[in-house]
């Protein structure tokens, strides 16, 4: 049993984890909290279905759904990050709160009367792998490998390349990045433009095991947020790891201590956790803006 | 003490507005007097949330559970204990009051987006409990509340719920306005603007934070308790990230640190959101689309907007 | 003497306020010469605001719609106004009380979800409104006393027994199972349920609890599986089944007898979604609502499909289609000089009505305002829905 909860709480984490790195590379590149990421992931999907439905080709969709939410990434900067720049970022916030009702909005009114819900087909058949007695969904693997591997990406790309150092710096001093001559508007664009693409991946990944609904993007974005905050917030890794740890503690507690602790049991320890450790497990200490 | 004339337009709107308010659950259908007392009740809770958000700069969410906790207490005194409404009532604000004293402890430490997340887990915490605590609260299908007992009072009881939440909300604002401005103000203003130098100018931050969390979980409270007897029933749903989404929105909307923001956020969220009902998943665009607009154009909300053209509007505060 | 004039104001303004009230109930309200104004309490919003909401409206508005062309009801159009419920307290009170005091209608037809319904049950009844419930299955909805609000669900209690009683004649089932949610939807099945099972003085094994948005059954799977039961009762949205029987399948417990409920009976699109050949194989379903894909329901999908297209027979639709019967043979019944009471009258008279999306009648009387006694399980069999019955046998 342990080990049967341990493999579906890293696979419930990767999901988290994989939502909360799109919110963790706005936050790194832009000082944004982007709350509007739940309906970004959700419209991936709704897109994903629509496209599958109407019998694309699996890959063609995926890829089409992930540009959309690419250029929606885009069009949320254009439109509500750009002209708050120099807001509080309490506005900020509201902002992307209200891009978020306006597309879970869009979405609802064209999902129509479709169902309580649609399914989503599966890159691989939905048979289990058996390792060691331990049942492994592919739908999951695929998720926990494309999670780490986006955050080793990202980690590098921030770390190591010119346009990643750029990034950090517009972040860290807009205008003394400006003053030498980084073109500080299109990095945003671009930030924007990608935190929104991990958005669209975690969403077409995601919606085979989660189904696709129109309220998806709440319950999932709240513990993928949890879990950023979790691991830090402006840590990649962080986010990740908050996410496993989502995960793990949601399904060891429900397991042993009973299915009806679920919903709760990472926020429990989240609040245990940052009573220990106010900056999260991996934040920086000045970070405390908000 | 001398009005300039945006001043007194303001004063006569605040009289016409109470006027309207006071007159009109004998004008309208029973459904619109519904909707009115709603809507005094989501000032409240705006007014108690503005107070931790907008007046003191902490951004902590947990109000919704408050006012849980407030409708809840009165709820179950009422129904279970055969309690008086009367003392029921405020006993649940006390209650909420007191568990906003002991949130108030981790945001001794914890700030931004960590103060949030935590007020938000304690927010999904309060509300499962409400679900599970099933031998005491009923779960998931709530209770019914009856009227409080209005003894001798000539009026219908949903004309007089409505009455108790109009005066609840006047005397917010009274307790609010002086609050502001007085030296407690002061203090408040320097924890949201500048809470790292705050003791260096000698002010207490545990004992202001504690304070305002204490002020308004016993807004919340009260508003909670009426909230109850006005739908005349409790379920955890009331309780939940939606409505917390719902009033940050309104405080946002009318604009933070601000009375005048605080009612007109929640009075035009509350009618848009009543009136675009027959639009079914419409509402949610509109909302976000007048929310978007008014945060890109005036960031200040709308109250930011009025106080731009009248300066003399602005609410007096004092100054560190 | 200032007070006391207030106070007088104040007695004045009331009763001149009850006159008006007085006199809006002298003729019937929501019925003119040539219409009759039924209020559709309806999900739009909120939990089941994709599905349970549009459906149950769709197949009332195709039932009346036809009626309208042929004529009316004793010369009356029948006239709609779609108010949401949203599934919730603070949606659905606002939206009743707009039916009553501000369209002013004659009745209120549907209703949404169990809590929802429980909410503004009071101010139905104070006012006396006719109300037709048609998917909400908490007992407490008809409870007595109860002037005038019937059921043509079935009552969450009735289902539980017969989701006991089927489980009990399995042969040597002794360990039951049961997983639910515990929202106002699950919590009105599970209680209906327990009850039965303690009755007869059962004990489950596993009493595990999944939300509807719940995204991995693995540890209730888990728990399930090391129980070790020989039958599990599930209250489960469609959603959170899926899911569940997902896990549930990698763990080998869809070998077992699974028992379904009300919500659900398509059991071949069930299988579709789960996407896992095999994993509905042992699910016994029970429905009032016959199999959506009978040959002779074709119809009705053409007639769903006008009102909005992308509406299917589903169970909400289906029960929309059952309800709106109910309502017109009232509205036969009842006459050309109809009022509430009439009306509520005719309903009380309704014996042994027959409808083509279910299996048994519907009957009410005074004391009784559930009208529908008559479940039925089924199963999936060579990739068709049968019926069992009312107690477990293999279907070969």
């Amino acid at each position: 049993m342990f080990f049967d909860l341990l493999a579906s709480g890293i696979a419930l984490g990767s999901i988290y984890g994989l939502v909360a790195l799109g919110m963790v590379v706005v936050y790194k590149g832009a000082r944004a909290v982007n709350f509007a990421h739940g309906e970004v992931f959700a419209t991936a999907a709704f897109i994903g279905y629509l496209l599958t439905a109407n019998g694309l080709d699996y890959w063609a969709a995926l890829l089409l759904a992930i540009l959309a939410t690419t250029i929606l990434g885009i069009l949320i900067e254009r439109g509500a990050y750009r002209p708050l720049a120099d807001a509080s970022d309490l506005s900020l916030i509201i902002a992307t709160i209200a891009v978020s009702f306006m597309i879970k909005g869009v979405v609802r009114t064209s999902y129509g009367t479709r169902g309580d819900f649609v399914v989503y087909p599966p890159i691989f058949s939905f048979e289990p792998l058996i390792i060691q007695g331990v049942f492994i969904q592919r739908q999951h693997l695929v998720l926990g490998t494309v999670a780490v591997v986006c955050m080793i990406l990202f980690g590098l790309f921030f770390a190591l390349t010119r346009h990643g150092k750029m990034m950090q710096a517009v972040s860290e001093d807009k205008d003394a990045a400006a003053l030498v001559g980084i073109n500080v508007r299109l990095v945003f664009l671009w930030i924007w433009g990608i935190g929104s693409l991990l958005g669209g991946l975690a969403g077409v990944l995601m919606a085979p095991i989660t189904l696709v609904y129109p309220d998806m993007g709440l319950s999932i974005l709240v513990k993928s947020f949890a879990a950023a905050v979790l691991g830090g917030f402006d840590s990649l890794a962080g986010a990740v790891i908050g996410g496993l740890l989502m995960g793990i503690f949601e399904q060891m507690l429900s397991g042993y201590a009973g299915t009806m602790f679920q919903d709760i049991a990472g926020f429990s320890v989240i609040i245990l956790v940052l009573l220990v450790r106010p900056s999260g497990l991996f934040g920086s200490k000045e970070q405390t803006r908000v | 003490m001398t009005l300039d004339r945006p001043q007194r337009i303001l004063r006569l709107a605040a009289v016409a507005g109470l006027a309207v308010l006071v007159v009109a659950p004998w004008m309208v259908s029973l459904y619109k007097v519904h909707v009115l007392n709603v809507l005094i009740i989501n000032i409240i809770m705006a007014i108690s949330l503005n107070l931790i958000m907008g007046y003191s700069g902490q951004f902590a969410k947990a109000n919704v559970a408050f006012m849980g906790l407030g409708a809840y207490t009165m709820g179950l005194l009422v129904t279970r204990a055969d309690w008086s409404f009367w003392i029921a009532w405020p006993t649940g604000a006390l209650l909420a009051a007191a568990v906003g004293t002991l949130v108030a402890l981790p945001a001794l430490r914890l700030r931004g987006l960590y103060l949030a997340i935590i007020t938000i887990s304690f927010v999904l915490i309060v509300h499962w409990t409400f679900l599970h605590a099933r031998f005491l609260t009923g779960g998931a299908s709530g209770f019914s509340v009856p009227h409080p007992n209005y003894g001798g009072l000539p009026i219908p009881n949903t004309q007089a719920t409505y009455y108790l939440s109009l005066l609840t909300l006047l005397g917010a604002i009274w307790m609010v306005r002086n609050l502001v401005a007085s030296g407690f103000g002061r203090s408040l203003l320097c924890l949201a603007e500048q809470e790292l130098v705050a003791p260096a100018l000698g002010i207490n931050v545990y004992a202001t934070k504690i304070a305002v969390f204490a002020l308004s979980g016993l807004l919340a409270g009260f508003a909670g308790g009426l909230h109850a007897v006005t739908l005349q029933f409790i379920d955890p749903q009331n309780f939940w990230l939606l409505q917390l989404v719902i009033q940050l929105c309104m405080v946002a909307l009318g604009g933070v640190a601000s009375l005048l923001g605080s009612v007109l956020g929640a009075s035009i969220m509350t009618l848009l959101i009543e009136v675009l009902r027959a639009f079914k998943g419409l509402w949610e665009f509109a909302i976000g689309a007048i929310l978007l607009v008014t945060i890109v154009f005036f960031p200040r909300g709308i109250a930011g907007l009025i106080e731009h053209f009248f300066p003399t509007l602005r609410e007096r505060r004092h100054r560190p | 003497m200032r007070k006391h004039a207030t106070r007088r104001t104040l007695a004045v303004l009331g009763s001149a306020l009850a006159l008006v009230a007085g006199t809006a109930t002298a003729e019937t309200p929501g019925v003119t010469d040539d219409t009759i104004k039924i209020a559709l309490m309806v999900p739009l919003t909120g939990p089941a605001g994709a599905t349970v909401g549009p459906g149950m409206s769709a197949g009332a508005q195709a039932v009346w719609k036809e009626v309208n062309e042929s004529g009316g009801i004793h010369g009356r159009m029948i006239e709609w106004v779609e108010e949401d419920t949203g599934c919730s307290a603070e949606i659905g009170i606002p939206g009743v009380k707009k039916a009553i005091y501000d369209h002013e209608v004659f009745m209120l037809a549907s209703g949404g979800c169990s809590n929802e319904i429980l909410s503004y049950r009071d101010i139905v009844i104070e006012n006396g409104v006719p109300f037709s419930v048609w998917g909400a299955t908490n007992d407490k909805i008809t409870q007595q006393p109860n002037c005038c609000i019937f059921r043509t669900s079935l009552r969450a209690g009735y289902e539980g027994v017969l989701q006991a009683d089927f489980a009990r004649s399995i042969p040597n089932a002794e360990r039951f199972a049961i997983i639910a949610q515990h929202d106002a939807w699950g919590q009105a099945k599970y209680d209906g349920v327990m009850a039965k099972l303690t009755e007869y003085g059962i004990t489950p094994v596993a009493d595990e609890e999944m939300t509807a948005e719940t995204a991995d059954a693995t540890p209730q799977a888990l728990r399930i599986s090391k129980a070790n039961p020989d039958v599990i009762i599930t209250d489960l949205y469609p959603k959170p089944t899926t899911v569940f029987l997902r896990a549930a399948h990698q763990y080998g417990l869809t070998k077992l007898p699974i028992i379904l409920h009300t919500s659900i009976n398509d059991l071949v699109q069930l299988e579709k979604d789960v996407g896992i050949p095999g994993a509905v194989d042992n699910a016994y379903t029970v429905t009032f609502t016959r199999d959506p894909n009978a040959p002779d329901l074709e119809p009705w999908k053409a007639k769903l499909a006008a009102i909005a297209s992308e509406i299917k027979l589903t169970p909400y639709s289906m029960w929309g289609v059952t309800g709106a019967s109910v309502v017109v043979e009232a509205l036969n019944r009842a006459g050309r000089d109809l009022t509430r009471e009439s009306f509520i009258k005719a309903m009380e008279s309704i014996e042994g009505f027959e409808s083509e999306m279910i299996f048994g009648p519907i009957t009410y009387s005074m004391d009784d305002k559930d009208g529908n006694k008559t479940g039925m399980f089924q199963k999936l069999h060579m990739g068709k829905q049968m019926d069992v019955g009312l107690t477990f046998k293999t279907v070969e």
